[in-house]
């Protein structure tokens, strides 16, 4: 019982903290990437053209990577408890941990209250075209060590 | 060193600033420095811009290497849960590692990722980690790329649990 209640209370204690990225983070993998948009990931900005990027202009507006490409992915490893990909657009599926866990429209997509560990999240493009904007990881503030040191 | 920070009863950010590196020596005394670097406060769509133009450049400061095997490290502060570090990205940079010492929870020492990105960028994040609080690390960044390519860091924060 006093166990369970230092159990509850180191949980209760934990905080979780979100980072927030562009699409441009480069701790994300996407592939294929760089190519046009129907083959693969296309990096673009609402206010930037191609004109602007053969004159080695900074690209203005908010960033998304594109794809009607079905199959293309972007994933991302990362320790701690939850992980979104933010977008907009067509169909998706994410995978977790090599467990799918979401199929559905994109939107904000991901997995949350994991175990705070080593993960790996994938989104797949199964149909239209997605636009992915953001991604959202999550972590708890104190990590293994402050679970720990609470129990003891 | 200098660190920038504010008090809180629950979690800060405490930013490790670019601080200028000694044009003669090289050296910073925040950071052990290897290889080359070079300090710029702007950041443009070209490497080959040559001049400040409102279009294709903006104010940014990196610290920034061509010399594969450069690298940058620093001493993480004590009680840090997050390390985060942030940097430019684009077509002209590539393969970069960071090193924790000791390994973080849950992860190996090294990890290694590519800042090549279609468009230039600036302030993208380059590297996140979660930290054990009661543990102290150096963090270092390494230039992995090619000599034609740039690694471009521009600052680490680290998110402290108070309280």
């Amino acid at each position: 019982m006093f166990a369970a209640l230092l159990l509850a209370s180191a949980a209760a204690a934990l905080v979780e903290h979100n980072v927030t990225m562009r699409s441009t983070a480069a701790i994300l993998t996407y592939s294929p990437y760089n190519t046009t948009a129907d083959q693969g990931w296309n990096e673009t900005y609402t206010l930037a053209s191609w004109g602007e990027y053969n004159t080695g202009a900074l690209p203005d507006g908010d960033g998304a990577q594109v794809t009607s490409f079905a199959g293309a992915t972007v994933s991302v490893s990362w320790v701690g408890t939850g992980a979104y990909f933010h977008g907009t657009g067509g169909a998706v599926a994410v995978t977790v941990d090599g467990k799918e866990t979401y199929s559905g429209p994109m939107g904000v997509v991901g997995v949350s209250n994991l175990a705070y560990a080593a993960h790996n999240a994938t989104l797949s493009v199964t149909g239209g075209s997605v636009s992915v904007t953001n991604v959202t990881l999550t972590t708890i503030i104190g990590g293994d060590g402050y679970v720990l040191e609470r129990m003891g | 060193m200098s660190w920038r920070g504010w008090a809180d009863t629950s979690a800060v950010d405490v930013d490790q600033d670019i601080v200028s590196l000694d044009d003669a020596t090289n050296t910073n005394p925040a950071l052990s420095v290897v290889g080359r670097w070079a300090e710029s406060t702007t950041f443009c769509g070209s490497m080959e811009n040559a001049t400040w133009s409102s279009t294709s450049c903006e104010r940014y400061s990196t610290l920034g290497t061509e010399q594969p095997g450069a690298s940058l490290q620093m001493q993480v502060p004590a009680n840090a849960s997050i390390a985060l570090m942030s940097g430019a990205v684009g077509s002209a940079h590539g393969a970069y590692s960071v090193i924790l010492d000791p390994a973080p929870p849950h992860a190996p020492a090294s990890q290694s990722f590519s800042a090549q990105r279609a468009w230039m960028a600036s302030a993208n994040l380059l590297f996140f980690a979660s930290l054990d609080p009661a543990q102290r690390y150096t963090m270092r960044i390494q230039h992995k790329g090619s000599s034609d390519q740039v690694l471009e860091w521009g600052r680490a924060r680290f998110i402290i649990a108070q309280g």
